[in-house]
């Protein structure tokens, strides 16, 4: 079986957890998410008859001023950066995780994710800004993790660039 | 001073401008000259001043030292992935040679440690040898050296990803892909936060401690071992797993670099990472005798444990030494595959091949470990054509054959004419056979040789007739041709009859040879004449062909036999009528 490493990065609160969980049901290293910074889960796919094994890097404490440890990322196939449509500011920071994502691995597709779609938009980013922004990304995906919409397909996707 | 106006001395100037032009101003042409030669000069002695120095004051090692160390240090950053992968294998001898001399220490020491160790551990230790009444020394005794290695992963170093996992109990492996993307990512925390550098292997961590286990980590290049361990793992253990690492760095060096998420090809490292999974089981405290028996029965288990290990990677290397020895010609090797504790091959041989053993032998290949199940096949080799018909020819004394050139081959020698054409015949059968040029000009055909002993060749005569008597053709059903299955017989017959006319016509015999042609009952009468008779003339143009004088032939059409066992019927059969020795009064009456 094939597996691959997703990491998922993003500002705190814009429910990078919340998704993983909605995905895979059940978080495995809950202790290590305050010490290290890092939750890993898994997820099993299959893409046209192939089982791929995601391992999802659910990476905490990222924000502007605090910077991550790239080293998270070596290896990875995919990382996704999530925002949150209810905050002007998680764009902004989200833009700046990517640039620092990156100066390390350039070449390693990244997904934006803008979340918490069952709630009013009330950023002040229009669609047009957004969609501009979204052309750094290898693509957008708008998801919910509270009702679940769009989830699975984020992740297939995912799946399906990491064949 | 620096005041040079016209009032100032003339005697000085010119003595100035003498000067000026012998060596120039500022001593310019001294110094042109002496820079000109000063490589020259120095390279002259620069071995013996370096020398020379270091004995006075030791001040060169100082200059130099610094300085090769920093160089090495700059072309090992930059080429860090590089220089530690080529390292890794002599930096793992050195790390076994560091835990060997360690382990010497440690054995050394031992008592005194348990004596006088202080740690948090060794306190709650003594507080617990204090509780059950035991000495201190033996509490520790009974704590060390009993343990259990209950899992082993193996991880893809750059993704964190499970490579492979095999577990003293198999229950407990799951999530065993989560455990060791932790692990990596704990890994990466702990270099990230204790080191400032980027390529510090040594701040990464060595082992986790846990309450229940003990997780022990070895770092390779590409990939990381980590033991979970219950008890106290014996320091030499780590020896083994270090071992262990490195064979699957070299073993698996490919794939781990090419690395895409598919873990197929580290499928069959179980081998190597089972040895890994020993463990020490706490002994009963009841009598020295039992624990003796105990002891024994531990150390025997584990030997037998490791030898067996130790055989299944000796068969492994052997398996990949038969994969990649060179081909043979005239050998196909299908597969090889390992199984209760032998290799077991598969191949295509050429009945003129080689046997397997002896090719195997020939590489240096112990064959006590390898069973082999072959299947014969014609190769068209020119190697192979070749050594068939070198043993072909080896039956003929009288000739020899010699290589002109690649697929050139010359026989020579002297040969009878009946002997030559048999010979012809058989050497054509061989399949392939044109891919060969072969020059028989210089095979040379005598005259028969006269026998003086007329009764001799007489008796000749009759003892070649009977065993033509003796022969019989078999035909298939409603077939009039010789069967192929036949042609050894047939091939037999050709010789006899030719030595037959040799000798007939050396003492001067009259020789009759019936070649009688006979059917089955199937079929009319009539159809059954022509055919038996069909059968004997075949036979008897094949004979001719083969050089048999066609005026001793007398082929008949039988038609079909009264035989019980109908199929009997379809053959030729013979029989030879000689004339008695004429002597030469008869000839010359
Ligand atoms: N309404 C809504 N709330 C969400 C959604 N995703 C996350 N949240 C909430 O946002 C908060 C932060 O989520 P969390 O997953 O911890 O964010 P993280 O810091 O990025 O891991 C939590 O209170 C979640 O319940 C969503 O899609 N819709
Ligand atoms: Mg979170």
């Amino acid at each position: 079986m094939n597996q691959k490493k997703v990491c998922i990065l993003g500002p705190t609160g814009v429910g990078k957890t919340s998704l993983v969980k909605q995905f895979v049901e059940g978080i495995f290293s809950e202790k290590y998410q305050t010490t290290i910074g890092v939750k890993i889960d898994k997820k099993q796919l299959s893409q046209n008859g192939n089982d791929v094994q995601l391992l999802l890097w659910d990476l905490e404490g990222i924000d502007r001023y605090c910077g991550f440890n790239p080293r998270y990322l070596r290896g990875a196939t995919a990382y996704i950066v999530v925002v949150d449509q209810t905050r002007s500011q998680s764009l902004l920071e989200g833009l700046d995780i990517l640039s620092m994502a990156r100066e390390h691995y350039p070449d390693t597709p990244a997904f934006f994710v803008v979340n918490k779609t069952d709630l009013p938009t009330s950023w002040h980013w229009s669609e047009e800004e957004v969609n501009e922004h979204a052309k750094s990304f290898t693509s957008l995906i708008k998801t919910s993790a509270k009702t679940g919409d769009n989830v699975e397909d984020l992740f297939s996707t995912i799946a399906f660039w990491a064949q | 001073m620096t005041d040079k106006g016209p009032t100032s001395a003339p005697v000085d100037d010119s003595l100035d401008k003498i000067r000026e032009l012998l060596i120039g101003r500022d001593d310019k042409y001294i110094e042109d000259k002496l820079n000109r030669n000063a490589k020259g000069v120095v390279s002259g002695v620069v071995s013996e001043a370096l020398l020379d120095r270091e004995t006075k004051d030791g001040s060169v090692n100082k200059v130099l030292v610094p300085l090769v160390e920093k160089s090495l240090h700059r072309s090992i950053e930059a080429n860090s992935d590089k220089i530690v992968g080529t390292l890794y294998p002599l930096v793992g001898t050195l790390v076994r040679k560091a835990v060997s001399a360690f382990l010497v220490d440690f054995v050394e020491k031992t008592n005194a440690l348990i004596e006088h160790s202080l740690s948090p551990k060794s306190i709650t230790w003594r507080f617990k040898a204090w509780q059950s009444g035991v000495r201190y020394s033996d509490y520790v005794a009974s704590q060390v050296y009993q343990y259990q290695v209950q899992q082993l992963f193996v991880i893809h170093r750059e993704t964190g990803t499970l490579l492979h996992t095999v577990s003293s109990d198999p229950q407990k492996s799951k999530d065993a892909d989560l455990i060791s993307s932790m692990l990596v990512a704990i890994n990466d925390f702990v270099a990230d936060a204790f080191s400032p550098s980027k390529a510090a292997y040594d701040n990464e961590l060595g082992e986790i401690k846990t309450d229940d286990f003990t997780l022990l980590i070895n770092l390779g290049p590409q990939a990381i071992l980590v033991a979970a361990v219950i008890g106290s793992a014996p320091p030499e253990i780590r020896g083994k797993f270090q071992l262990a690492l490195e064979e699957f760095h070299q073993f698996y060096q490919k794939p781990l670099l090419e690395y895409k998420g598919d873990n197929r090809p580290f499928e069959g490292c179980g081998t190597l990472l089972n040895d890994c999974l020993v463990s020490e089981k706490k002994e009963a405290k009841q009598g020295k005798k039992k624990r003796l028996a105990g002891t024994l029965l531990v150390v025997l288990a584990i030997v037998s444990l490791l030898t067996l290990a130790f055989f299944r990677i000796e068969l492994a290397l052997l398996q990949n030494n038969i994969d990649t020895l060179p081909p043979e010609p005239g050998i196909v090797l299908s597969r090889t595959e390992i199984n209760n504790g032998k290799i077991h091959l598969r191949l295509l041989r050429d009945p003129a091949a080689p046997s397997a053993r002896e090719w195997l032998r020939r590489y240096g290949v112990e064959t006590d470990d390898v069973s082999i199940s072959e299947s014969s096949f014609v190769s068209l080799h020119n190697a192979v054509i070749e050594t068939k018909l070198l043993n072909l020819i080896s039956a003929y004394p009288s000739l020899s054959i010699a290589r002109e050139e690649a697929n050139n081959l010359r026989l020579s020698g002297s040969i009878s004419a009946a002997q030559y054409s048999l010979l012809l015949q058989k050497v054509n059968a061989i399949p392939g056979i044109s891919q060969l040029n072969i020059n028989a000009n210089n095979i040379t055909i005598p005259p028969v040789a006269t026998d003086n002993s007329a009764t001799l060749s007489a008796a000749l005569a009759k003892q070649i007739a009977s065993e033509v008597s003796g022969i019989t053709l078999n035909f298939k059903k409603n077939q009039n041709t010789l069967a192929v299955s036949e042609m050894e017989k047939f091939n037999r017959l050709t010789l006899l009859l030719t030595q037959l006319q040799d000798v007939a016509h050396q003492i001067n015999l009259s020789v009759a040879v019936f070649i009688m042609g006979a059917s089955d009952r199937s079929g009319t009468t009539a159809k059954n004449k022509t055919l038996s008779r069909a059968r004997a003339d075949n036979v008897k143009n094949l004979l001719v062909s083969n050089g048999v004088d066609e005026s001793l032939l007398l082929p008949m059409g039988l038609g079909s036999l009264p035989l019980n066992e109908n199929a009997m019927g379809r053959t030729v059969f013979l029989n030879v009528l000689i004339s008695e020795a004429k002597t030469t009064e008869d000839k010359n009456p």
